[in-house]
């Protein structure tokens, strides 16, 4: 275990997950010392599962979005003292905590603020078809709006360095926190790279997965907010 | 004539409602705004030939169409204080409940302190 990685907390925001939060805790304990849920006002049990495998949990006492959770797990992070950094990695299962674990060296390796995963970096990724056209939608978007030229705008696995952590507030309650990231990363002059990921299409994954509609709500949410 | 004002008023209010809010001019324009549609809405019942009056003035053919647009622009105008009020709302409560998060998780973790200690 790298030294950094002892000192990364990894918020997982998980909302009604309890068939497989318990899972994705495992994973990712081996590798990481600190796991912090936050369970985004699930009516299942969630909290309990994540606490079991070993998880502190955070709970919102409502459903707020996935941005309001992040962003609920970034201010915890931020008052831990040896926080150095913080892995964001979605609750339904679709990261893999090896690719979590190689970003963290890849921070601490190159020494930028901010590592964002890729699925499209791969070559062996296979990206559901209708997906991966919503996916490079979005991706174009984010490009031209935030001036970032990511390869992947909707990816849930990232890692941010302390300093990071400290410059990047979402106000993005919804999905349009992804969206908001990368515009306060460069507005905030933060230096970032991308990492090849592989995203675990399972059909629980796919069925969490969001719509094409949401795309929708996520450009009225950044119009209104931006 | 009536297009310019009614499209003047719209934009008027839309820009007065997105920038500004919650200031103590604002909060007393609204009123001030409130009380003035109340008053001509008793004037207009009590006096009906004052809205065709206006009406021709501004060249509308009919008083109750006159009144129908302005009803428009208001309502208008409602709808769109009323979202970003809630949008505020939402906000705080989104403040509210990370920050009740944050204090659960710290007295479970100072039981936990205590009961190892």
């Amino acid at each position: 275990v790298s030294g950094l990685r002892d000192h990364a907390v990894v918020v997982v925001p998980a909302h009604n997950e309890e068939a497989v939060i318990g899972g994705v805790v495992e994973g990712l304990l081996p590798m990481f010392c600190e796991i912090v849920c936050v369970d985004d006002g699930s009516t299942d049990a969630t909290s309990q599962r994540a606490r079991e495998a070993g998880a502190r949990v955070l709970r919102h006492c409502m459903n707020r979005g996935q941005g309001a959770a992040l962003q609920t797990g970034l201010e915890w992070a931020r008052r831990r003292p040896g926080m150095e950094c913080v892995v964001t990695f979605d609750g339904d299962g679709q990261h893999r905590p090896d690719d979590a674990a190689a970003m963290v060296d890849a921070l601490r390796d190159t020494g930028v603020d901010v590592v964002l995963g890729s699925r499209f970096l791969t070559a062996a990724q296979t990206v559901p078809k209708g997906r991966t056209l919503l996916l490079k939608a979005a991706t174009t978007f984010t490009r031209l709006t935030s001036g970032a030229p990511v390869t992947d705008a909707h990816n849930g696995l990232r890692v941010l360095s302390r300093g990071a952590v400290e410059k990047v507030s979402l106000s993005q309650d919804g999905m349009a926190h992804a969206s908001e990231i990368l515009h306060l990363i460069q507005k905030r002059q933060l230096s970032w790279s991308e990492f090849p990921v592989t995203i675990d299409y399972t059909e629980h994954s796919k069925a969490k997965g969001q719509s094409v509609w949401n795309s929708v709500n996520i450009l009225w949410d950044l119009t209104w907010k931006g | 004539m009536v297009q310019v004002i009614l499209v003047a008023c719209f934009l008027v209010l839309v820009i007065a409602g997105l920038r500004s809010r919650r200031t103590q001019r604002t909060r007393a324009a609204k009123k001030i705004l409130f009380i003035a549609v109340g008053l001509v809405a008793v004037a207009a019942v009590l006096f009906p030939g004052v809205t065709q009056d206006v009406a021709d003035l501004v060249g509308v053919g009919r008083g109750t169409d006159l009144v129908l647009y302005l009803a428009i622009v208001l309502v208008s105008y409602a709808a769109l204080d009323i979202y970003l009020r809630f949008q505020d709302l939402n906000d705080q409560v989104t403040r509210l409940t990370r920050a009740l998060a944050l204090l659960e998780e710290g007295q479970d973790d100072l039981q936990r302190s205590q009961d190892s200690s």
